[in-house]
């Protein structure tokens, strides 16, 4: 899983994803995503709206805009102003002009495509009293979205996966760790995948896998149905919050793994320690630079130093996008491999 | 002969003018019939909204269905179907566009009916449920008041229709003859 970029085994993945977004954009902006070569629409991994600032795109590393003729510029002032009218229509479209059916989503500032794509959102934010106090109940007059197009990289979990099962050949409860942007959704999206269906040229069967997918992000489900190769033994639990859905999971599907992603707080943590003291192992993923800072995350810290994984696995983008930086032996204290440099 | 030419005339002219009448009566009533279709697919509608969450171009399409035979299924069908086809128009445009075609197909329909609907057409889907409901409401309201001076128009002016048709047809041949 050195780089998910450029293996050249994605490149049909990301158009497809990309004709999926695009289909949800305003003439005006997806006209000009469509003029720019194709091996430049496929290494896209966001696009940016911001109301009267020009439009940006997000290309490896580079933060660069486009031209009202659809052409790459780095520099902003030849960048085209996107209207702050076409911010909201993009908004209205991206959310099918259903807005009484995501507030949930928008009181957490983002909306999920139909195929796992994350669409985060900024505006005015509507406050209001929720159950614990003055709370967001949601964004009003739109003033940017960010789309991050979601891939499915079949072969990303390649290098990690055999540090991550034990000898039997079953799955270890892991937590992967890495900054935005750098693969941690697709690594596991690609962990559940083998996990589930095994290896037979490897004599490695496939176990039972539960995904909880609180965005839909991991198996990019439309009407409940995965949309995303995540495994033939493979049951997804739609659009449910992390800590509800690994319980409900863990008492009626019976899995030997429970998948989930960015585990965001103590409920969460308090769910993970649950399924693995049933028996179940989890791998779950967490923002953190890297296990220094996961340590001094207080919810991750009881985590980590709980006795409940044995594996932590840590991303980067130093090399692209899922970049493998270490993987440690939490019992041990050991790291089984990093990377040199 | 003459005779016979005279007396086919008179009967096509009566038969016409019964016609136009019949024609303006009918109308008067499809009216009632249409406002009635419309305001039952707001309160289906609404129930999609505020009890399924169900997206509002599956909405739109479940309500039609559920319509069936009935004239209005048309106006939600037709919104629904131009949002799935994912050609970049929201709510409002949609509406719009299908509340053209459909008032184009029926003429029985006032423009203070139109009114009703089109100004619903700018909030649809854009807020929470209770607010949703609070537009639905509104206009099955304001529908009902349209439906109730229809109603009453077709049963005031309806005969006068029938009887005026015949009327002047009969008077025409009279001056004819």
């Amino acid at each position: 899983m050195e780089n998910m970029e450029g293996n050249g085994r994605d490149g049909a993945c990301v158009n497809r994803a990309l004709s999926a977004v695009l289909s949800y954009l305003p003439l005006e902006i997806g006209g000009k995503v469509l003029k720019l070569p194709v091996q430049v629409r496929n290494g896209l991994e966001e696009i940016r709206l911001r109301a009267e600032r020009p439009l940006a795109v997000t290309l490896g590393d580079a933060d660069l805009f486009l031209s009202e003729e659809g052409q790459l510029t780095p520099l902003a002032a030849e960048g085209w102003v996107v209207p702050a009218s076409l911010v909201e229509r993009t908004v209205q479209l991206m959310a099918r002009s259903s807005f009484y059916a995501l507030e949930e989503d928008l009181r957490r500032g983002f909306l999920t495509l139909p195929g796992g794509h994350r669409v985060g959102l900024t505006g005015q934010v509507v406050q209001g009293m929720e159950e614990g106090g003055p709370g967001v109940r949601g964004i009003r007059a739109f003033s940017g979205v960010n789309i991050r197009l979601a891939r499915e990289v079949p072969g990303a979990a390649d290098r990690v996966l055999p540090y991550l099962l034990d000898e039997m050949g079953r799955p270890l409860s892991t937590l992967i760790i890495s900054p935005p942007r750098a693969g941690k959704t697709t690594l596991l999206r690609d962990l559940a995948r083998q996990f589930s269906d095994g290896d037979p040229a490897l004599g490695r069967d496939g176990v039972k896998v539960a995904l909880v997918d609180e965005r839909s992000e991991l198996a990019g489900c439309e009407s409940g149905v995965p949309q995303y190769r995540v495994g033939v033994r493979t049951d997804v639990l739609d659009r449910c919050p992390k800590a509800q859905g690994i319980m409900m999971l863990v008492r009626a599907m019976s899995p030997q793994v429970v998948i989930t992603d960015e585990i965001g707080g103590a409920e969460d943590v308090a769910a993970v320690q649950e399924a693995c003291h049933s028996g179940v192992a989890v791998v779950a993923s967490a923002h953190a630079a890297g296990l220094e800072d996961a340590l001094r995350r207080l919810f991750l810290h009881r985590l980590l130093k709980g006795g409940h994984l044995a594996r932590v696995a840590v991303l980067s983008r130093r090399w692209g996008p899922g970049t493998l930086e270490a993987v440690v032996d939490l019992a041990r204290g050991e790291y089984l491999w990093q990377r040199e440099g | 002969m003459g005779l016979w030419w005279k007396a086919a005339g008179s009967c096509l002219l009566l038969l016409a003018g019964l016609g136009w009448g019949l024609d303006r009566a009918g109308n008067l009533e499809r009216r009632v019939y249409l406002l009635r279709g419309l305001a039952l697919g707001l309160n289906m509608l609404g129930t999609e909204i505020s009890y399924g969450l169900t997206p509002l171009p599956l909405a739109l399409l479940k309500t039609a269905s559920h319509l069936g035979g009935i004239g209005a299924a048309l106006l939600f069908q037709g919104c629904g179907q131009r949002m799935e086809a994912g050609s970049g128009r929201v709510a409002a445009e949609a509406w719009a566009e299908s509340l053209d075609d459909f008032c184009r197909g029926e003429p029985s329909l006032e423009a203070s009916d139109r009114e009703v609907l089109q100004t619903l057409g700018g909030y649809l889907g854009l807020s929470d449920p209770n607010d949703q409901m609070k537009h639905l409401k509104l206009a099955q309201e304001r529908l009902a008041f349209q439906e109730k001076a229809a109603r009453e128009a077709a049963g005031r002016q309806g005969n006068v229709y029938r009887y005026t048709g015949f009327a002047m047809a009969a008077v025409l041949v009279l001056l004819l003859l």
